[in-house]
């Protein structure tokens, strides 16, 4: 009787510890999710206060538009380049700068800089660097005798530049996650390994990868989730998923419908497709990288 | 020798990093014309020909739009966000990661959810709400629809979880309040990932652009890369000053990150492990 | 507990209920009879400057109104949003392409009445006032007309012993004769390309389409029927066919146009012609100094093939229909675009103007390089489609030619694709 009360009071701080947020998150987040599911069931138009029911046509007509699976299938193509290279490079520079020693202070402000120059003006930059001609990219592989790489004016390749600058700007924020991340696991452990006679690679494959899972798990679902919803890079870097459409993604797809054609009902139905894409995906990620919640 | 061979692999990987920053600060000292100009391989693809300081001089006179004003702005939308943030973020992941109540799994998932959301398809309904608050216009539309973070939430729980129960155990039993485990257990222990949300909850404010291009158009009130933006020009671009006004604004986060990059450092001290 | 919760839940829902019943209109009232306009354009620091100038003495004529101009960064995202908010200014600049779809959805109001009481309207050019009328209403008034011409390296052109184009815009060169001198000029190998056909170069926007959907007007063809109905048998005819497939050529066989080039490749020497309108004269005397006009570079009238077309339309002001007060938004509009302030707004912008008695009342525009675009505007001049679909119709005519130049694609085949698409859009 007593350890009930005990845990039903336990349940009533949890519910107050959470109130501020999700009053927070229902009144902003939910009920304009709300509002934009409803919409998708209508025609209608950004800039126009009339509307009429459609019931799952809107929903209908996009699953026969070959251009929604494409940009669909460009948003996967760049999640699975990005998600690797972006993880595993960033696990590498935080096991370089992790330990104290000398400058290491600098070295970490300079890998953390690309994420605080804003995503417009970073794309603007890239974009620059890309030109064929005179990009400061191409122009130091051409200098050092490499072949020259037009993201920008060949689709077969200019996914792969966004890949890039993702990962340039980002690598920086999840290298200081995992720094966060290492900083828990307590050097006893590394000691006690290193008296076993464990070398370093297997000291990171039995002691520092399994105690990053939790870490790891957020890095990846986070890193998955922001890849799908690519937006900026798409507009600014490749001048709206240029060339030759080989860069729209599905985020690029729904704000082009929403705010160029200005049709609101086919782009929220589009988001509420995607939106349940990217949380199937999420939520097998959660279950595989087994990272729940405490019960 | 490991060590020599580590600290240039990190020096080479530096300069990487730093050659598409490098290039903009640099160019931000150039006039407009010599921008482009070099296009081979050489000293003044980086280097200006002709230092000047007229791009930070325009950005700093314009009459419509003076900078310093809206980096003061940003710094308050900023700073406010980010402390609200932290405290009801962390609020919410502790409870989360280190408490036991029904429907836990379900609220969880919600809150997840909605990052999974692309924001240009809530953008407008939100905005609905931003006016029949009577808050457009208002500093109070750039801070408060934005507190609540999923992200962030999602980003505490693995570092909360992370603390062993027994500790939270010993301190119910000797009569400590959930509050005061909260901020005398759950956060010293978590400061890495506190401070990792304060840095990027700032950073995402100071980056803040199609939002406050909504809910603001009060000029005096508009945040910073609103003015960055509004260098470019249906027809032209000056480059000279998007790159000096991003280049200012880059430094109060640069220098909020030196300061607090201490808690990276493991807390034991090394030994023996080379 | 189960109080607390209660507690919790009425808490809750009463911060929902205050906070949704907040509801605080800011619409520029009239309080001690002054009428307050909203008016709400794009960033442009001349024209910006030329309206305040003439909002000053729009006020001092009519000292009941107040105007308060607000410059919005990423306009046409701004505008939307505040249209379907219920928040849009009383008075709004309009883009050409764009007007049909805001008209057909009820955002702005007609100005016919208004033009029928006021006058003003004869003196317009027809291209102008077509460009505008979407069902037989006019909805917007012109600040400015646009138009593009052949802008050339004219030391590109001597270096290589090429005769210089003409500078009457009936004498114009035919498609034929500036494939010739961009021939001569390009020197792929030194990156120097002869001509670069669209504007802006090969990247998605409407300053591409601009530029060239002129070519299949020009060779006889159009991109869809008069009463915009269907694009079968005119995107897809035997002319805009040569057409499209003629600009193909010259990035592939021919080898003269380039698909990417660096920043300002006109200015920096190595593009021969390129195809822009009146407002890059100001940008490069502005920015390269020492790229001077009449001897580094010059402006030819746009090149023509069977027929000579020039594409027109530029923006507008338009009155929404929230205001609240559309008649003195009138008064406004009209003192902006009407005859006397056309004139201001020629000197302070030198745009090419929409009117023909601005046309008449400046010297420069009657001589070289603006007569090139005055005498496109009276002469030759076709609007882009006036349709809500245009935005479609447009980014699938981009999307055509950018694949039929980037994959070297049989234009044939490419345009059956690009009729289907415009065809569904334009049935629903």
């Amino acid at each position: 009787m007593k350890i009930f009360s005990q845990r039903n009071r336990e349940a009533v701080a949890a519910y107050l510890f959470i109130l501020p947020a999700f009053g927070l998150l229902l009144l902003f987040i939910l009920n304009p999710m709300a509002q934009s599911l409803i919409t998708s069931f209508y025609d209608v138009n950004l800039i126009s206060d009339q509307r009429s029911f459609l019931g799952m046509e809107n929903y209908q007509h996009l699953l026969n538009d070959a251009s929604f699976y494409q940009s669909l299938g460009n948003s996967f193509y760049f999640a699975i380049l990005v998600i690797p290279i972006q993880t595993a490079l960033a696990l590498t520079l935080a096991l370089l700068v992790k330990r104290s020693f000398p400058g290491v202070g600098v070295f970490r402000t300079i890998y953390f800089i690309p994420f605080i120059i804003s995503m417009g003006v970073a794309s603007s930059i890239f974009r620059m660097m890309y030109n064929k001609e005179a990009g400061l990219f191409n122009v130091i592989l051409d200098g050092i005798g490499l072949p020259v790489l037009p993201f920008l004016s060949n689709p077969d390749i200019a996914m792969i530049g966004i890949v890039i600058l993702g990962t340039w700007k980002s690598m920086g924020f999840f290298m200081i996650v995992f720094l966060a991340g290492l900083n828990n696991i307590p050097n006893d452990l590394y000691e006690a390994a290193q008296i076993d006679g464990a070398g370093p690679i297997k000291r990171f494959f039995s002691i520092t990868l399994p105690l990053l899972k939790k870490v790891m798990a957020f890095v990846i679902i986070i890193t998955t989730m922001d890849a799908l919803k690519i937006f900026i890079p798409i507009y600014v870097t490749m001048a709206g998923g240029g060339p030759a459409g080989s860069t729209r993604t599905a985020a690029y797809f729904i704000y082009n419908h929403a705010f160029q054609h200005m049709d609101m009902g086919y782009a929220t139905a589009a988001a509420f497709i995607f939106f349940i894409i990217i949380l199937i995906i999420s939520l097998i990620q959660m279950r595989v990288l087994r990272s729940d919640v405490e019960y | 020798m490991l060590n020599v061979i580590k600290v240039m692999l990190m020096t080479v990987i530096a300069f990487i990093v730093l050659l598409p920053v490098s290039w903009m600060v640099l160019s931000s000292f150039r006039l407009e014309e010599e921008i482009f100009k070099f296009t081979e391989l050489g000293y003044h693809l980086l280097i200006p020909e002709n230092w000047t300081l007229q791009n930070y001089r325009d950005i700093f006179s314009e009459n419509q739009r003076p900078l310093d004003r809206y980096m003061l702005n940003t710094l308050f939308i900023a700073v406010t966000g980010t402390f609200l943030g932290l405290l009801v973020n962390s609020f919410a992941a502790f409870s989360f990661a280190k408490m036991r109540f029904p429907l836990k799994r379900s609220l969880f998932v919600i809150f997840l959810s909605t990052l999974a959301i692309p924001f240009e398809a809530i953008m407008v309904p939100q905005y609905m709400i931003i006016r029949d608050f009577g808050w457009l216009d208002t500093y109070t539309a750039l801070i408060v629809p934005q507190i609540v973070w999923a992200f962030g939430i999602f980003l505490l729980v693995q570092f909360f979880s992370d603390i062993p129960r027994s500790l939270i155990e010993a301190a119910r039993i000797d009569g400590a309040s959930w509050l005061t485990i909260f901020f005398r257990v759950a956060v010293p222990m978590s400061w890495p990932a506190i401070i990792t949300l304060g840095i990027i909850t700032f950073v995402g404010k100071w980056d803040e652009f199609l939002w406050a291009l909504i809910v603001i158009s009060d000029d005096a009130k508009q945040v910073i890369q609103i003015a960055i933006a509004s260098y470019s020009l249906e027809t032209y671009t000056s480059w000279g000053m998007v790159f000096a006004a991003s280049t200012i604004a880059s430094i109060p986060t640069m220098i909020i990150f030196l300061l607090l990059q201490k808690y990276y450092i493991q807390g034991v001290t090394t030994s023996g492990i080379k | 507990m189960k109080k607390i919760l209660v507690v919790i839940s009425i808490v809750l829902m009463s911060v929902l209920f205050i906070a949704c019943n907040n509801d605080s209109a800011t619409d520029g009232g009239s309080e001690d009879g002054v009428v307050e306009l909203s008016f709400w354009r794009h960033e442009h620091p001349e024209e910006e400057a030329a309206l305040r100038n003439l909002i000053e003495s729009f006020e001092e004529e009519h000292p009941n109104i107040k105007v308060n101009m607000e410059i919005q960064t990423d306009y046409e995202t701004a505008i939307r949003t505040a249209l379907s908010g219920g928040t849009a200014p009383d008075i709004m600049q309009i883009d050409g392409p764009t007007l049909a779809s805001y008209a057909e959805n009820g955002a702005i109001l007609p100005l016919d009445e208004y033009y029928e009481r006021d006058g003003g309207k004869d003196d317009l050019l027809d291209s102008v006032v077509e460009s505008l009328t979407y069902e037989d209403q006019m909805y917007a008034a012109p600040l400015n007309d646009a138009s593009v011409a052949m802008f050339y390296n004219k030391k590109l052109f001597e270096e290589n012993g090429v005769e210089l184009p003409p500078t009457e815009a009936e004498e114009a060169w035919t498609w034929e004769e500036v494939l010739e001198a961009a021939k001569q000029i390009t020197d792929a190998e030194n990156g120097i390309y002869g001509w670069q056909p669209s504007m802006g170069g090969v990247q998605p926007g409407e300053a591409q389409v601009f530029s060239l959907l002129p070519y299949l007007w020009q060779a006889g063809g159009d991109i869809v029927d008069e009463d915009i109905t269907t694009a079968s048998g005119y995107l897809d005819s035997d002319e805009s066919i040569r057409a499209l497939d003629f600009i193909r050529s010259l990035y592939h066989e021919e080898g003269v146009a380039p698909i990417e080039q660096q920043e300002d490749p006109f200015p920096n020497g190595v593009l021969g012609i390129s195809v822009v309108g009146p407002w890059e004269i100001a940008y490069l005397e502005n920015e390269f100094p020492d790229f001077v006009f009449g001897e580094d570079w010059d402006i030819a009238p746009l090149w023509r093939d069977s027929e000579q077309v020039t594409p027109n339309g530029s923006w507008n002001m338009a009155i929404t229909s929230q205001s609240d007060f559309p008649d003195e938004a009138w008064l406004f509009i009209d003192w902006v675009t009407g005859e006397e302030g056309a004139k201001v707004w020629y000197e302070k912008t030198r745009n090419l103007p929409a009117r023909e008695s601005t046309m008449e009342a400046f010297e420069d525009l009657n001589s070289h390089p603006m007569k090139i675009f005055v005498d496109q505007a009276r002469e030759y001049a076709k609007p882009r489609p006036v349709t809500p679909d245009y935005i479609v119709i447009s980014q699938t005519f981009g999307d055509l030619f950018e694949s039929v130049v980037i994959n070297n694609s049989d234009v044939g085949t490419a345009v059956e694709g690009a009729v289907e698409d415009i065809n569904n859009v334009l049935a629903e």
